[in-house]
């Protein structure tokens, strides 16, 4: 069976992993505080973009670490790949056609 | 669903792609519980533009980000602590395995408690979940996903209460890889909420 | 004395029998309460066809009253797509997907009994409006804010949304149940493209069910939530109205594609054998249906021209749609190549396949003039949506069931069906679908609104309306023949051999009707149709097909996920009655849930 030759990580991974989620948020907060004191428009997209990058980044941390997509079955990452796209796409599609139209 | 996905399966019996049909139900469900989230999220982010000048309460007067951040880090350590035990399991340690998942559904227990706290607190400022569409698409956006922290304690009490009577041995640490999955889903999800609803300023 | 005894032997043994089909986990038994039972709602639907038709057979008719008239078509509609087509074709995957792959189960047997009691719970809370006189009257897609508290303040709202909801839960389950066995269960050597076109469709189904369903639970969650918790996701003064449609939509145009791609297996099937030639263009049709679902997520505006969105978003949307017209029409044309040429046996179900094609094409095309939004802004809620919509789900969907039907009986029931019988419920259904149906293109044309319950008599739609209520009429008519053929055929049919049409799949290599494990000894698949390969183009040894003996186990039945069902239910029922029947029914499925983890399954 394929679980019998998977591939775990050690716990030295999972606290690096874990300290960088710690890490990744605090800066997201901090910026959030910082962005608090400019308050102007380009300050503000500059954050909204930072804030997704940092988002993404814990987002894939997770997934690829915690839950071992990283090690698993080609198939599981495809599955949720297209869950998310689905998602996505419809939630971007909407958001765009009730702003602009 | 999450506790009968648990033990509906034949454990040991040949599959076609050798996965076991637990695992591939969990990740099924995970791809269609996107969607779910993502109707929900997709509602909020709409409305969200609208939340700006309520004319009454608004996010800008209620969110209160340094208490929702410490919440993101309980339920981040939460899933810190439970892959810790999963690793405790599959060494062959099942008493670690106990106290981290504990540990785990203590760390839930907190995030719901605290996340109570802040409903209890908005509604005492005077936002009802009818007030104005930031309470709507706050507390239903945030409480679907409070059903999903809830269901999963259950599970993972379940879990410690199983390995108690020795139901849980390393040979069977697929079941606890499994409500892993969806206590991950369940902190990834928040980590998208903390970000578009908490984060992201509402000007 | 021994009579008696033996009269309440007779009686115990009934009980017995009642509980296993109660308790039953065979995927088999399973498959036929969902056949049954969505053949009953085929009825209560076509009931309340007949009168929507009765009513509007005459101007000015006063038969119904509009509220009446209401619940009517909304009904109809409601029973036809949630209650009798998606569980037929239910109850195809339940009894031919694991034959078809090679497996002696689902992968979750309790599961799938599960999806059948809630499916039935379901559909009697959505049904029993009626008893109410509460049914809902707010049409199937239930637009906000006609179905906000404010304008549908009774009871009739709520079974819409808790009906539907409890409804999906029945389908993700059966989804989620029926990947995982597609997925994982396929007999050895049954690679992914040697997969039965039927199972490929189904798998693609199965994919649109998790995806779409989401979105309509959460709408319905938020209208529940709106209606009985004062929340304002759809009022028009805070939230959004237009929402709704959005969600339903981005639910309800995938959910056309769960209607229609069983149908489209069915008839991938029916045809080849029929033809006694491979299908034509099997990659095609595989991967035409892959794109047809990941298209489907991408066109839910197209049901929204009308709304006002401007002209970039309605010119994407008429461009996506369009684009789905180009996968159909390959199937279409991968259909008749495979007709072309072949050694053709015009039984029912060929007749039926074959009338399936010509009539979806039909409903087809008629959808590609709606794609371009100009003539949407004529056709939108005319008559010609509807003629529309019925020749694709009844003149697709319902005559590939039916075509199903006739070419599974004999595997289902170990009986033929009475042949001469068939080609009258054939001709009498094409006649009468097509009286009924076409008629409304003219109807819509001419201007006539769907969903009104009379109309005046000077607008000249006297004569179509006249020529579709005969029409619906003979196609009453048409499917009592049907049921009196299963009856009879079930009774006193003429005995099928195992493989009784030729065919070509794994199914017709196993007893009719199935033992209870499927095979003997599980199938070794070395070519795509393997059971046609292996009759005619294997010899010797290479003939021996099959794997070797084994340790045969089959899960045992269990009530617990009639009973979680049933807590379910309730736990829906109270949304619309009083909230304690919730509770109730919550610890009902609490309790349920934790008996299930725990029950032995082995």
């Amino acid at each position: 069976m394929a679980e019998e030759h998977a591939h775990h990580p050690s716990d030295r991974t999972y606290l690096k992993v874990g300290s960088l989620l710690f890490i990744l948020t605090a800066v997201e907060i901090a910026l959030y505080f910082v962005e608090d004191a400019f308050e102007s428009e380009w300050s503000l997209y500059l954050l909204i973009a930072a804030l997704i990058i940092l988002s993404s980044f814990k987002f894939i941390l997770v997934v690829m670490y915690y839950m071992h997509l990283k090690w698993d079955d080609r198939m599981f990452s495809w599955f949720f790949l297209a869950g998310m796209f689905v998602a996505a796409a419809i939630i971007l599609a909407m958001m765009a056609m009730y702003r602009y139209y | 669903m999450a506790a009968a996905d648990q033990h509906s399966g034949h454990e040991g019996h040949h599959t076609t792609t050798g996965i076991s049909h637990n695992k591939l139900l969990m990740w099924s469900f995970l791809a269609s519980d996107c969607m779910f989230f993502g109707s929900l999220i997709m509602m909020y982010m709409v409305y969200r533009p609208e939340m700006t000048d309520l004319g009454g309460l608004g996010p800008n007067d209620l969110l209160d980000i340094p208490f929702s951040s410490l919440m993101t880090f309980v339920l981040l350590m939460s899933s810190l602590a439970f892959v810790l035990g999963l690793s405790s399991l599959q060494r062959g340690n099942e008493a670690g395995m106990r106290i981290w998942l504990t540990t785990t559904a203590l760390l839930g227990l907190l995030f719901l408690g605290g996340e109570s706290f802040e409903y209890m607190k908005f509604y005492g400022e005077g936002l009802s979940i009818g007030e104005n569409i930031f309470g709507t698409a706050y507390f239903v956006t945030t409480g679907f996903h409070k059903i999903h922290v809830g269901i999963g304690v259950i599970w993972l009490l379940g879990i410690v209460a199983m390995s108690y009577r020795g139901r849980v041995p390393k040979e069977r640490s697929e079941m606890v890889e499994i409500a892993g999955l969806y206590w991950h889903f369940v902190d990834i999800v928040w980590i998208v909420i903390f970000t578009f609803i908490f984060l992201v300023p509402y000007r | 004395m021994a009579q008696a005894v033996a009269a309440r032997e007779e009686q115990l043994d009934r009980w017995a029998v009642i509980w296993d089909w109660i308790t039953t986990s065979d995927h088999k038994k399973i498959g036929l309460l969902y056949f049954w039972t969505s053949l009953a709602f085929f009825f209560v639907g076509g009931f309340l066809a007949l009168g929507v038709r009765s009513q509007l057979v005459v101007p000015n008719s006063a038969m119904m009253s509009p509220e009446v008239y209401n619940q009517f078509f909304t009904m109809h509609a409601l029973v036809m797509i949630f209650l009798a087509l998606m569980p037929m074709s239910a109850a195809f995957f339940n009894f031919i997907i694991p034959l078809q792959i090679g497996a002696r189960d689902v992968a979750f047997p309790r599961l799938n009994s599960f999806s059948y009691w809630v499916y039935l719970f379901g559909g009697l809370l959505l049904c029993s409006g009626f008893l109410f006189g509460a049914a809902p009257d707010i049409g199937w897609t239930g637009y906000t804010s006609l179905s906000s508290s404010q304008y549908t303040p009774g009871m009739s709202g709520d079974f819409y949304v808790m009906g539907l909801q409890v409804l999906g839960f029945s389908t993700v389950a059966a989804g989620l149940n029926f990947f995982v066995t597609i997925v994982n269960m396929r007999a050895p050597g049954m690679s992914l493209m040697r997969m039965p076109a039927f199972v490929w469709m189904s798998l693609v189904t199965f994919v649109l069910i998790l995806l779409a369903f989401p979105a309509l639970a959460i709408a319905l969650f938020a209208l529940m939530m709106d209606r009985n918790f004062d929340t304002v996701f759809f009022s028009a003064a805070d939230g959004s109205v237009v929402m709704w449609q959005h969600l339903f939509w981005i639910f309800g145009h995938p959910e056309v594609y769960i209607l229609i791609l069983p149908a489209f297996g069915i008839i991938s099937e029916v045809l080849p054998t029929f033809s006694r030639k491979p299908l034509f263009g099997y990659s095609f049709v595989v991967f035409s249906g892959i794109t047809i679902a990941f298209l489907g997520f991408g066109v839910w505006v197209h049901h929204m021209f009308t709304v006002g969105m401007g002209p970039i978003p309605n010119m994407v949307f008429a461009t996506t749609t369009m684009l789905i017209a180009i996968p159909t029409g390959v199937k279409i044309l991968n259909w008749l190549a495979t007709l072309w040429g072949g050694s053709i046996r015009l039984t029912t179900a060929m007749l039926f396949a074959v009338a399936f094609v010509g009539m979806f094409t039909i409903g087809g095309i008629s959808g590609v003039m709606h794609a371009a939004v100009p003539i949407d802004y004529w056709q939108h809620d005319t008559y010609f949506i509807v003629a529309h919509l019925h020749y694709v789900l009844f003149g697709g969907t319902m005559f590939g069931l039916i075509a199903g039907i006739y070419y599974w009986f004999p595997k289902m029931f170990g009986r033929y069906m009475n042949e001469a019988m068939g080609k009258w419920h054939f001709w009498l259904t094409l006649i009468g679908f097509n009286l009924t149906f076409f008629p409304m293109h003219f109807l819509g044309v001419d201007g006539m609104p769907r969903r009104i319950y009379t109309y005046p008599s000077d607008f000249g739609w006297e004569l179509w309306n006249l020529v579709a209520t005969i029409g619906a009429y003979l196609l009453g008519f048409a499917t009592l023949l049907l049921v009196i053929n299963l009856i009879k055929s079930i009774r006193a049919g003429q005995a099928a051999p195992n493989d009784p049409w030729d065919a070509r799949t794994l199914e017709w290599t196993t007893t009719s009707p199935p033992q209870k494990h499927n095979f003997d000894r599980t199938p070794q698949v070395r070519a795509r149709d393997d059971f046609w390969d292996q009759k005619y183009n294997r010899t010797g040894e290479d003939a021996e097909a099959e794997g070797p003996e084994e340790h045969i186990h089959l899960p045992p039945g269990s009530y617990i996920p009639l009973l979680v069902a049933f807590g379910l239910m309730l736990l829906g029922a109270g949304i619309i009655f009083t909230l304690w029947l919730s509770v109730i029914g919550g610890i009902i499925l609490t309790v349920g849930l934790f008996a299930w983890a725990f029950e032995p399954n082995d």
